[in-house]
């Protein structure tokens, strides 16, 4: 015995209320994941200077006090200087380094829509040691030159549009006015930037250890040789940077995205959930006839949850087709020109919202079984 | 086809004032015609008509239809039998409101093929819905139209039993004379049992009920 009872009369006759359901559906579903790729480029923003630049370079910054009470492993009696470079010399010969050497650094900062992050980068008072510096992280010189004189330096693409700066800009005039002149646009994955001290500044001096391959634990290093180090000494290494951007990043901002979802989503949970009681309602005598001609409970919820399923399944399709493309946009049109690195496509936040959706799909359960446990036959309306 | 004996129906078992709706009726009735259940509001008119459809289940007595006794059959097969081989027109036309007046009446089918949707077709026709009517839903047609779509609805899987209460009772003089002669026609081969408090409806039933205070007060022939 057939069942004409159709989920698709329903949908198809009642445009109005489940285009509403739809586009709420809908629109909930696109507002979270764009959210969610606008405070996820705090975490792809940060990405290559927090996790792909320190596998290339570490520096380090070792206060004289710190120096004066370490007994560095072959130099314990040595004075400052000596110990100095007997560092330097076992660190040009550890496995996988492939140089290091002396260097003031100076700081290039990146801001995402969320948190900021700075990232080091050395200044060499010769221009063949950037050309190294620059071969060495595979970053290219697309547009200007390179520093050739005091004060002069060259600055990542991203950075330079991040912080909307440009050839012949003064860097970072607010920290250190008109002495540092951009005089090249460099092309890096990792945000790579290089420069010359200039003479009004001493900005720091640090061991710049360029590597091979992925073993840039320089505070385990330093604990090898007898450094101790303390709070005024300065390491930026892997291991570091790995913590900062699990910490800082990942987890942070994982729960600024899932507190926001889940805000969003409850409020639309209950919003469905009170619409749906109202249909439900609306629907009461149409149960009832249905129990009436001899339609069974069950037939009566499998035709209710074949029309969730088509509303859910409608509001998916379009949640991902506002979605995606209208991120590729923001991507496209805001983002990347404000030097803010994007990621328009995230599958398992697609994955983990259809989950959700299915969720209140499974809360909507409850006055639909609620409904269909009260169906009465007419005779009982009408008595 | 049904054989009913020491059928009650008592409302509000559980209070001192119980309130009778039927009162120990014996009934037979046979496989075709058209029998009309006369009598006042309050006579316990519809209450029979819901016994015997198993919408209602009695307090006490026996309802037997075709050799099955219907009061101590399972939910399954009373719905089953509700879907195969009875159809209901109510006292209102309990269209749903969002279909036409054809999945209106395809609702209730049994099958969904071409002959059914012709059939279905074919029963609004005869029952003056035109072609532009059908497809219209429920809040653009007149209560006529509605109630006879509801007819439409009862007939269309061609019911061994056709329960109507109050047919008619929406339906102007022309229309309702239309709907009992299609009754009429239909109860050549079949059984129907139409609830009514309007005698002039009856001219052409075989046989009437009159029903007063839960009891039968005269069981005849037609007016």
């Amino acid at each position: 015995m057939k069942s004409n009872l159709s989920a698709w009369n329903y949908v198809k006759n009642n445009r109005r209320s489940v285009g509403t359901m739809i586009s709420a559906l809908a629109l909930s579903f696109a507002v979270i994941y764009v959210v969610h790729v606008l405070l996820m480029t705090s975490v792809e923003g940060f990405k290559p200077m927090l996790l792909e630049y320190p596998k290339k370079v570490g520096f380090f910054n070792i206060s004289e006090k710190t120096l004066e009470k370490s007994k560095v492993k072959g130099a314990e009696d040595a004075d400052l200087k000596e110990k100095m470079k007997a560092l330097l010399t076992k660190l040009r010969a550890k496995e996988g380094v492939k140089d290091v050497t002396w260097a003031q650094v100076l700081q290039a900062r990146y801001q995402a829509v969320i948190g900021q992050w700075s990232e080091e980068f050395p200044l060499y008072t010769e221009t063949e040691e950037i050309v190294r510096y620059l071969e060495h992280t595979g970053a290219k010189l697309i547009r200007g030159r390179l520093p050739e004189s005091e004060g002069e330096v060259v600055i990542s693409s991203m950075v330079l549009r991040n912080q909307k700066l440009d050839i012949g800009d003064w860097f970072m005039k607010d920290q250190f006015g008109e002495t540092f002149r951009i005089v090249g646009e460099v092309e890096s994955d990792c945000m790579v930037s290089a420069g010359m001290p200039n003479h009004y500044y001493n900005t720091g001096m640090y061991y710049v250890v360029m590597y091979n391959e992925d073993n840039g634990n320089l505070r385990a290093f330093l604990r090898e040789q007898g450094v101790e180090l303390d709070a005024a000494d300065t390491v930026y290494d892997l291991p570091a940077h790995r913590e900062h951007f699990r910490e800082d990043c990942e987890l942070l901002i994982a729960n600024v995205v899932n507190a926001i979802s889940a805000v969003v989503l409850v409020f639309v949970a209950v919003t469905i959930l009170i619409a749906y009681v109202s249909f439900l309602r609306n629907r009461v005598n149409e149960f009832c006839l249905y129990a009436s001609i001899g339609y069974r409970r069950m037939e009566v919820y499998g035709m209710m949850m074949r029309e969730m399923f088509i509303i859910f399944g409608i509001s998916l399709f379009f949640g991902v087709v506002i979605a995606v493309p209208v991120s590729f946009l923001l991507k496209e049109l805001i983002l990347d020109p404000a030097g803010i690195l994007a990621v328009a496509w995230y599958p398992e936040q697609i994955a983990k919202l259809t989950a959700t959706l299915l969720l209140i799909l499974g809360v909507l359960q409850i006055p639909v079984l609620v409904s269909i446990r009260r169906i009465k036959t007419i005779d009982r309306l009408e008595d | 086809m049904f054989d009913i004996k020491n059928l009650s129906m008592i409302y509000d078992m559980d209070t001192d004032e119980k309130m009778y709706a039927l009162k120990g009726l014996d009934v037979k009735f046979p496989d075709r015609g058209l029998i009309g259940i006369i009598g006042p509001s309050g006579s316990g008119k519809s209450t029979l008509m819901y016994c015997l459809s198993t919408l209602k289940k009695p307090t006490d007595g026996s309802v037997v239809y075709n050799g099955t006794e219907l009061t101590t059959i399972t939910d399954v097969k009373r719905e089953q039998l509700r879907r195969r081989e009875f159809g209901f027109v109510f006292q209102k036309h309990y269209l749903v409101p969002y279909m036409s007046a054809f999945d209106n009446v395809m609702v209730a089918a049994v099958t969904n093929d071409a002959a059914t949707r012709e059939k279905a077709k074919y029963y609004l026709e005869q029952l003056g819905l035109r072609d532009r009517e059908i497809g219209k839903r429920p809040t653009k047609l007149s209560g006529g139209q509605c109630q006879r779509a509801s007819i439409a609805r009862a007939m269309i899987n061609d019911p061994k039993v056709v329960f109507a209460d109050e047919p008619t009772a929406s339906l102007d003089h022309q229309n309702a004379f239309n709907v009992m002669r299609i009754l009429k026609e239909y109860s050549a081969t079949r059984l129907v049992l139409v609830v009514t408090h309007d005698r002039s409806i009856l001219g052409e039933a075989d046989r009437i009920i009159e029903m007063w205070d839960g009891e039968i007060s005269r069981d005849g022939g037609a007016l």
